[in-house]
């Protein structure tokens, strides 16, 4: 019998039908993966299992574990389940946890509310358990508060919290999405790690298809709202029998871009010279401050006309401040950015905004990237700010619109707000903006890292084809080696302020020379690696 | 069940505005069309009346009508709190955006002042303000708007400075803007919101504190009408004509309450938070 049956289920919020006739199940020890975009209904599965669902939504048909219809049980008996047979993983460890109280006392405190056990027992089990999550008591002590852990520490609290009274399911929602690729590596180990020990089943959801094919047993995909397909996990991605799931699969691994011949090398477009960026130190006394932190450590590079560079690392190596340097939105405190040969300095002097025109961005957020009270006419606009000469109205609504054609965006959108827009929309949006002076180098900051596959295949196909049609060069900045892998023709790769490997893209990603890159390389979650590792139909 | 939470949070919000909105019109009458101008003169056989159909609130000693009081009372309210938020979001406004935008020694001076400004028992200031410049609604505006430029500044230096890490703003330093300028273009349209919560909040704390400062004399006075001194004048007589205190009461009350709750309600509007 299955440990958990869940047989047509619905959710209705508002009257609209956001999850129809789910149904899966999972068996004792079995890992289920579930699948798909955002707003596919992955993460409304797990909250109407666990019926966490909001207030105003209504869940309609059976959810059995262990037998017991948990829709139709009083909410007492529901606590009862939750935590002890049910525990649950969410995506943001910083949210997960209190901020108040101390990791010792939290997951004490998930004990003594199950068992009736002893204050000191409890302290006793809490710290077995975040002995168990790799959280060794000696090294971490049972007194630490959240805030002075790291992502990936506390995801593993998180975990110590949901696996401390040995649950017989583990409902996982986006477990690693938020945390660096070594980081997420070793949390999907441990995952593994206690599932086998317990014996305990996981519903593991993520968008994720590498992820899942390293850790499923049998995979469902749901697309708005409905299991499109479901099976063994190697049989699903491989077969993909439903045209859903093979545009997934497609969109997973992302189209490489044509190589590009270099010509002669020619003056770079974009240089940076041994910059240095450095923070004051946290406060350590009224008026003492630590050591200064160094984001940036002496790092040069040049990127040639029409060049495409990738710049990998994981979060806190000091990328963003690199581009913020680059930018000049921050001053560095030594070295220099120059631009077509020139310094760029930290002022927008008017003979400095011909250096400016040169260099554009498109941020990773596109939500936040746009005034949401400008129309997008105001906003594509805001770079013609650096022309010399004002244009007229009309030529402006006409670059504008240019703008909104090379992006794929209809010149009638102008007078819209950007909250009529997707997110893919808006990131086109943004394009268009980062283009409307037709600069000759655009620094993309993660600039597909929020967007679904799917968007993610148009947007790159988008930058692609204009990189192309303008000998446009770009720096490609992101944490998806996956992404930069086909999308640029060098990279490099930063660690701790400094850039420790650079080269060619194929030569950086397939045969890495620093261990930093083979780490990181290794610890990235690769489909066909995965789907390679599992004997065919499992 | 899922729709009777919202809809009773609309009614405390509408029932707010419709009562704000009362006190309003009821003001701009007497201002406009001397509706009650007749109410307010003195007519000393028909003094101490209780309420009736005539004299809907009762008269007080010297026969005025009392709702023609409050009305004219609402007028010296609204305008001398109005005129002090003014003061408030006119200076206090432009400072902090200023502050928030520049950063360095100037932002942090213009913080401490602030903290400076918050850490003085306000009213009591204001009543020390309002007694040395001589009393009148004119200084009282005066007393009551110094009083509210720190609250908008600090809300106008917060909320810019958290705008001012997000990538739109970044997006225009990339376009070359300078600082003042993302001042007025990018910071202040998202600020709007939050200071039309903030100035409804104001007014009604104006309102209440202008009530104070007329009770002990240094707002309007006499004969134009006031909230504050219509309780004074209510003290001694309480026990024979208990309107006289109850009507500029729950004037007040019901005054600052509608304000309140319409600026809660705001809040809620203008948060997108809360919208879902």
């Amino acid at each position: 019998m299955a440990l958990l049956t869940v047989k047509g289920l619905g959710v209705t919020i508002r009257g609209e039908a956001l999850l129809r006739d789910v149904s899966f199940e999972i068996a004792s020890g079995e890992v289920l993966g579930l699948a798909g975009e955002s707003g596919s209904g992955k993460s409304l599965t797990a909250l109407a299992v666990s019926r966490l669902l909001p207030a105003t939504a209504t869940a309609t048909g059976s959810v059995r574990f262990e037998d017991q219809p948990l829709l139709e049980m009083p909410e007492k008996a529901l606590c009862a389940i939750r935590g002890r047979g049910i525990g649950l993983v969410f995506q943001e460890p910083a949210t997960a946890l209190n901020p108040l109280l101390t990791i010792g006392a939290q997951v004490a405190e998930t004990v003594r509310v199950h068992l009736p056990v002893s204050r000191a027992e409890a302290r006793e089990r809490a710290m077995r358990a975040l002995g168990r999550v790799g959280l060794d008591p000696s090294r971490i002590p049972l007194d630490r508060y959240p805030h002075q852990l790291s992502g990936g520490q506390r995801q593993r609290v998180a975990l110590a919290l949901a696996v401390a009274l040995t649950p017989k399911l583990l409902i996982a929602d986006e477990p690693t999405t938020a945390l660096d690729v070594t980081t997420q590596a070793q949390i999907l180990a441990l995952l593994r790690e206690l599932a086998a020990a317990d014996g305990m089943s996981i519903l593991l959801i993520s968008h994720d298809l590498a992820v899942v094919a390293e850790m499923a047993d049998r995979l469902a995909i749901l697309h708005r709202g409905s299991i499109v397909e479901a099976g063994r996990t190697g049989s699903v991605l491989r077969s993909h029998r439903h045209p859903y799931t093979a545009a997934l699969v497609r969109d997973f691994t992302p189209a490489a871009f044509a190589p590009r011949v270099q010509g002669p090398a020619a003056a770079p477009v974009l240089e940076a010279l041994d910059i240095v960026r450095e923070y004051p130190g946290p406060r350590t006394g009224f008026l003492a401050t630590g050591p200064a932190l160094r984001a940036v450590d002496g790092v040069s590079l040049a990127i040639g006309p029409g060049e495409r560079v990738g710049l990998v690392g994981e979060s806190g190596s000091g990328k963003s401040t690199l581009v913020r340097t680059l930018l000049a939105l921050e001053a560095p405190n030594s070295g220099s950015v120059r631009v077509a040969g020139e310094t760029l300095a930290a002022r927008p002097t008017v003979p400095q905004r011909r250096l400016r025109r040169l260099l554009q961005v498109v941020f990773q957020d596109p939500y936040g990237s746009l005034n949401p009270r400008h129309r997008i006419e105001r906003i594509v606009a805001e770079p013609l700010h650096l022309l010399d000469a004002p244009l007229s109205r009309r030529e402006r609504a006409a670059r504008v619109a240019a703008a909104l054609v090379d992006v794929g965006l209809e010149p009638g959108t102008a007078r819209r707000f950007p909250h009529e827009f997707s997110g893919g929309q808006r990131q086109r949006i943004a394009i268009a903006r980062a283009l409307v002076l037709e600069p000759r180098l655009v620094i993309l900051d993660e600039a597909v890292s929020a967007l679904d596959a799917s968007l993610r295949t148009q947007i790159l196909e988008l930058l692609g084809r204009l990189s192309e049609a303008r000998g446009l060069a770009y720096l490609f900045v992101s944490h998806d080696l996956g992404v930069v892998r086909a999308v640029t023709d060098r990279t490099l790769v930063m660690q701790a302020g400094r850039i420790v490997e650079e080269g060619t893209t194929e030569q950086v990603l397939l045969a890495p020379r620093h261990p930093y890159t083979q780490t990181l390389v290794a610890a990235t979650p690769n489909l066909e690696r995965a789907l390679a590792g599992r004997a065919f139909g499992a | 069940m899922s729709e009777a939470a919202p809809r009773r949070r609309l009614d405390a919000g509408l029932a707010a505005a419709a009562a704000a909105g009362i006190i309003v019109v009821l003001a701009a009458l007497v201002s406009l069309t001397g509706a009650f101008d007749a109410g307010l003169a003195l007519n000393i056989d028909a003094r101490l009346a209780a309420p009736s159909a005539a004299h809907w609130f009762g008269t007080d000693p010297l026969g005025r009508d009392v709702l023609a009081m409050i009305a004219a009372g609402a007028r010296v309210s609204l305008g001398v709190s109005l005129g002090a938020v003014a003061i408030g979001v006119g200076a206090g406004v432009p400072l902090g955006l200023v502050a928030a935008v520049l950063g360095g020694v100037g932002d942090e001076a213009v913080a401490r002042f602030n903290d400076l400004v918050f850490a003085m028992p306000s009213l009591l200031l204001a009543v020390l303000l309002a007694a040395t410049m001589g009393p009148g609604p004119a200084n009282a505006v005066i007393a009551l708007g110094v009083f509210n430029v720190p609250v908008f500044a600090r809300l106008a230096r917060a909320g810019a400075r958290t705008l001012l890490a997000r990538d739109f703003v970044l997006a225009a330093r990339v376009a070359g803007k300078g600082r003042l300028r993302i001042a007025l273009e990018h910071l202040l349209p998202n600020l709007t919101g939050l200071l039309i919560v903030q100035a409804t909040i104001q007014l009604a704390l104006g309102i209440a504190a202008e009530a104070g400062l007329s009770y002990v004399g240094l707002g309007a006075q006499p004969p134009a009408p006031s909230w504050g001194r219509m309780l004074n004048d209510a003290q001694t007589l309480t026990a024979i004509a208990p309107w006289l205190a109850w009507c500029p009461g729950i004037a007040l009350s019901v005054t600052v309450l509608a304000l309140s709750v319409l600026g809660e309600r705001l809040r809620d509007v203008f948060d997108p938070r809360a919208r879902r």
